[in-house]
């Protein structure tokens, strides 16, 4: 579990901030920390190489759809001092882009292309942003709530 | 009206194959007897058979048709001559094509039982014995493609000239004492010149194929292939040496005793070249595209091989020419290392008494009639032994296929060549071919010593 | 070779070099599902690999939306469908995070006891098609052999032989039949001395270890950075097991060791699963000695609604960590539940592994990260 010291530490960044929620579950074993889209490349390569965080191992990337906003998603591990962090970033849903992190953790390299094909986030920075899993004309985003699917050629 | 009648004849042949099939079941192993005992015992009437034939044509047939028939009576020898050498062709080639589907068959069921499973016990009711020929039946009844752009003459030729390879290498086999199919004096010359045909077939089969993957797959089969015909050669020479001829049937009567004066205990030469022996036997699955050495024809490979274009009989072919020089190659191994049809160590002996017995009973073709039951038993052993090792061994990959050619066999044949070199010299008998052997086993042993401490 | 070709070209000799483009298609007898691999080749070296993904994408985490919590413990299922019960696991593993579910003991013994056999059968299946990757047919049948003793077991407890459905959130479907306990054992007694022989058979064989020693290794600092996890990360070097760092369920109170590798090559992958098998015949046969009597699961609501907010949690599969992000609105149908799939983030190594290598060892490499399609796309 990652100390408190260190949380309130990070927090002395004015891009990262608490996330504010009241009565809902929280993970206890991720904090969950919101941070600035432009500042999430520094601040992760502050994560990975600061001592005492030693966030070594990115263990999942991924994307909610909210009604106005989006969050991408960061989970956090490291396997030298054991401890875990949460990342959100919040965009907005036209034209969301987020610096890459891949340059940090290479893991985040197809995860980065799934959020892409999947909910349209641009990943700024990444060495090969195609889409992933679905063929490379398919128009729209599919995990988006507001997504619907037009009769193509596949059907 | 027609489905009653098709219905009523089906559940009869239904009533009959599984009366037949129950018969079976519950009288199996009694069966599986009388059928290899019966199998076998023919093989003991081949020798006689083929020799009586030989003389009624001689001396019965060739003077009545061409005394009698075409009144030509100088043409007897040649009439004669005619016959029996097409005789011999067709026996041999009908050896080719019924072997195949037995070594198949074989095959199927052998590895079957190495993977716990059954193999074939359906087709033909007795353990799927007909299995093959529905298969032959199949493919034969497929439709010929050949791709467009292929070059059409060259994608009918590379097939054949596989099989014809495979086939023709029989021609030398002493398969008993007489039935030599043609006994040249440069036999083995010739077997190792014939078989060497089959790389120009996969190179063209490749090439043919207008199929880039086809002509990689056919080049890599054809490098293995180069790359193994000398460890085979060079192997031989060590028999050649010792037995100071290349003519199959001498080498076999020298290491069997047969023809001599004196009977005496005749040794087979695997027991001085045990090294060799090893090597010929390795370099021929390797020679016959056999895992572990099936690189260029893997199906979890890229490549699929040079013959993924292939369909229907040119597939059939290339698979039956696979399966021919399998047999081909335990074939010669056996004449030329096990002594071919002879009993070991004792052949000597009892060929001295038959001789005597048959000859005062004036049936002379009954002479050595153990010759060809005994050759296919230690043929069929080494077959064994070629489908056991397909079974058990992954796939070597190409580079490391190379390797072990060029970097391992082919020294080692060298300096067992040299060796007995050494060991044959005036200097050294009657003692050196002895020790000779004795450091060949020593050899052998340390290696298999090797690999069985884990 | 390219040095070599390099110098002809300082030489002022004219050369000139093709690069080919290798497609190993969607249907191929070797690529472990439906994966097409683009390869880049010079001669026989590759330089570039493109793997191209999403022909099993069936969109499990949208359908999931719009499914209520029980139902999709069937979707699960589908993903790494060698790895049943262990996706099953995760799934209401996590919803039972979010309630707050208390989960009885002998439930929890029970999900040990599956999950193990899974690791079990879906490690004798990567045994027998790498067997066949490297043209060792035998083993393939020999491992099969073994799973069907595996299935049968699942049969009996489930009814099903591959998509188990048989974790429910609270616990697990139904108790263990009379007779489980006896024939499980049995079969523990029966498989240990059977994977000494398949060591003999396959592990310890020349050609085998020619092709997979020093083949595709990975660097244990790679293997962090690239978030890859399970077997492929243990044979790396690193001795990370959730269920030993992270100990979820009962496993806690189980002894037993975790393999690692020393190489990262393909040998070390393919030697810590087998050394896997080995312990999880040990767990299981632990978790049967000591299952305690009680309830195989705990009283829930009748419909399902996990109060608002999110979790995530992993279990350690057999093909590495599985993910689970769970956010929840308080309504009876998950607002996103997203599947964190180890195959996916395993396989973005391949490119990098295969770099410098021959056409021969794709297969070899491919092989040895043990993916199920099924997981990668979803």
């Amino acid at each position: 579990m990652i100390s408190e010291e260190l949380v309130n530490a990070l927090i002395e960044n004015p891009a990262v901030s608490r996330e504010e929620v009241e009565d809902v579950y929280r993970d206890s074993e991720f904090p969950v920390l919101m941070v600035e889209a432009d500042a999430v490349g520094a601040v992760s390569e502050f994560l990975r190489d600061t001592e005492g965080y030693e966030f070594d191992f990115l263990k999942n990337l991924t994307a909610v759809d909210f009604e106005g906003h989006m969050h991408v998603v960061y989970h956090l591990y490291s396997t030298s001092l054991r401890h875990k962090i949460m990342l959100k970033v919040q965009v907005g849903r036209e034209q969301p882009v987020v610096p890459s992190v891949e340059p940090v953790w290479r893991g985040a390299d197809w995860q980065e292309r799934e959020v892409f094909d999947l909910f349209g986030i641009e990943f700024a920075g990444h060495p090969d942003p195609r889409r992933i899993m679905l063929p490379e004309d398919w128009q729209g985003h599919p995990l988006r709530k507001d997504y619907v699917h037009e009769p193509d050629h596949y059907d | 009206m027609p489905e009653a009648v098709a219905r009523r004849r089906s559940s009869i042949a239904a009533w009959a194959f599984s009366r037949g099939a129950r018969f079976a079941a519950d009288w199996d192993i009694f069966i599986v007897v009388a059928v290899l005992g019966g199998v076998f015992g023919a093989l003991f009437t081949v020798q006689p058979v083929m020799m009586g034939l030989k003389m009624l044509t001689e001396e019965v047939l060739a003077p009545w048709l061409s005394l009698t028939l075409f009144n030509t009576p100088q043409y007897t020898a040649l009439i004669s001559r005619i016959i029996v050498e097409i005789v011999v062709a067709i026996v041999v080639l009908k050896f080719f094509v019924l072997s195949a589907p037995l070594l198949i068959w074989l095959e199927r069921k052998v590895s079957g039982h190495i993977q716990s499973r059954l193999g074939p016990m359906h087709v033909g009711g007795f353990h799927g014995w007909l299995q093959t020929i529905a298969d032959g039946i199949k493919l034969i009844s497929k439709e010929d493609i050949i791709p467009s752009g292929a070059d059409k003459v060259l994608h009918t030729i590379g097939p054949i000239m596989v099989v014809v390879a495979a086939i023709t290498g029989f021609v030398v086999i002493p398969f008993g004492n007489e039935l030599v199919p043609r006994d040249f004096n440069i036999g083995i010359f010739y077997l190792l010149a014939v078989t060497s045909v089959s790389v120009f077939g996969v190179v063209v089969a490749g090439w043919a194929s207008n199929n880039k993957y086809s002509l990689l797959g056919g080049m890599r089969s054809a490098a293995q292939l180069v790359s193994y015909e000398i460890p085979r050669g060079v192997a031989l020479v060590g028999v050649i040496m010792l037995a100071q001829s290349l003519q199959m049937s001498s080498i076999v009567n020298q290491q069997s005793g047969i023809g001599a004066s004196e009977p005496f205990v005749a040794i087979p030469y695997v027991v001085f070249q045990p090294i060799a022996f090893i090597i010929y036997v390795i370099a021929s699955i390797a020679e016959t595209n056999r895992a572990p050495f099936d690189l260029p024809e893997a199906e979890s490979e890229l490549v699929a091989g040079f013959h993924t274009e292939y369909s229907g009989m040119k597939f059939a072919f290339f698979f039956m020419a696979e399966y021919g020089e399998m047999l081909l190659f335990s074939c010669v191994a056996t004449a030329l290392f096990l002594g071919g049809g002879s009993i070991p160590f004792v052949e000597g002996y009892i060929y001295a008494w038959t001789n005597g017995i048959f000859e005062s009973m004036h049936v002379p073709f009954l002479i050595g009639f153990w010759h060809f039951p005994v050759f296919i038993i230690k043929t069929y052993v080494l077959v064994f032994f070629f489908i056991w090792v397909r079974w058990t061994y992954p796939r070597m990959r190409v580079d490391r296929l190379m390797d072990f050619s060029w970097k391992i066999l082919v020294p080692w044949t060298f300096i067992n060549l040299i060796g007995l070199g050494i060991a044959l010299l005036p200097q050294f008998q009657p003692v050196g071919i002895w020790v000779f052997a004795a450091i060949n086993w020593l050899i052998v042993g340390g290696v298999l010593l090797k690999a069985f401490k884990k | 070779m390219s040095a070599a070709v390099d110098e002809a070209k300082a030489a002022g000799k004219r050369i000139k070099l093709e690069e080919m483009y290798l497609n190993m298609g969607p249907q191929h007898p070797s690529t472990h599902g439906v994966l097409r691999l683009g390869i880049l080749l010079e001669g026989e070296v590759i330089i570039d690999t493109i793997p191209d993904l999403g022909y099993l994408h069936r969109g499990t985490e949208k359908i999931a939306e719009d499914r209520d919590y029980m139902q999709i413990i069937h979707l699960t299922d589908r993903m790494d469908y060698l790895a049943a019960m262990n996706n099953n696991t995760g799934y209401v593993m996590v919803v039972e995070k979010l309630l707050e579910q208390e989960v009885p003991e002998r439930a929890e013994y029970i999900r040990v006891i599956m999950q193990e056999l899974n690791r079990v059968a879906s490690h004798l299946l990567f045994f027998g098609t790498y067997g066949v990757d490297m043209g060792a047919v035998t083993p393939f049948l020999y491992g099969f052999r073994e799973r069907e003793l595996v299935l049968d077991l699942f049969e009996m407890v489930c009814g099903a032989r591959m998509t188990h459905s048989y974790m429910r959130i609270g616990g697990v479907a139904e108790d263990l039949p009379s007779g489980f306990a006896e024939e499980c054992k049995d079969f523990i007694d029966y498989f240990l001395p059977v994977v000494d022989e398949y060591d003999e058979l396959l592990t310890y064989n020349p050609i085998f270890m020619d092709r997979t020693i020093g083949i595709g290794a990975l660097s244990k600092d790679a293997a962090i950075a690239y978030g890859v996890t399970g077997p492929m990360l243990r044979a790396s070097g690193v001795p990370y097991d959730l269920r030993k760092d992270e100990p979820y369920s009962v496993y806690d109170k189980f002894e037993f060791d975790v393999p690692t590798g020393e190489n990262g090559d393909c040998f070390d992958r393919y030697f810590v699963r087998i050394q896997e098998m080995r312990e999880s015949c040990k767990i299981v046969s632990q978790a049967l000695d000591m299952l305690p009597p009680g309830k195989h699961q705990a009283k829930t609501s009748r419909i399902i609604k996990p109060p608002p907010g999110e979790a995530y949690l992993e279990v350690e599969n057999p093909r590495g960590q599985l993910g689970y992000y769970l956010v929840s609105e308080g309504e009876p149908m998950p607002y996103r539940l997203h599947i964190r799939p180890p195959s996916f983030v395993n396989l973005q190594v391949l490119p990098d592994l295969l770099k410098g290598l021959k056409i021969g060892d794709v297969i070899a490499v491919l092989g040895s990260t043990d993916i199920v399609l099924g997981e990668v796309d979803r």
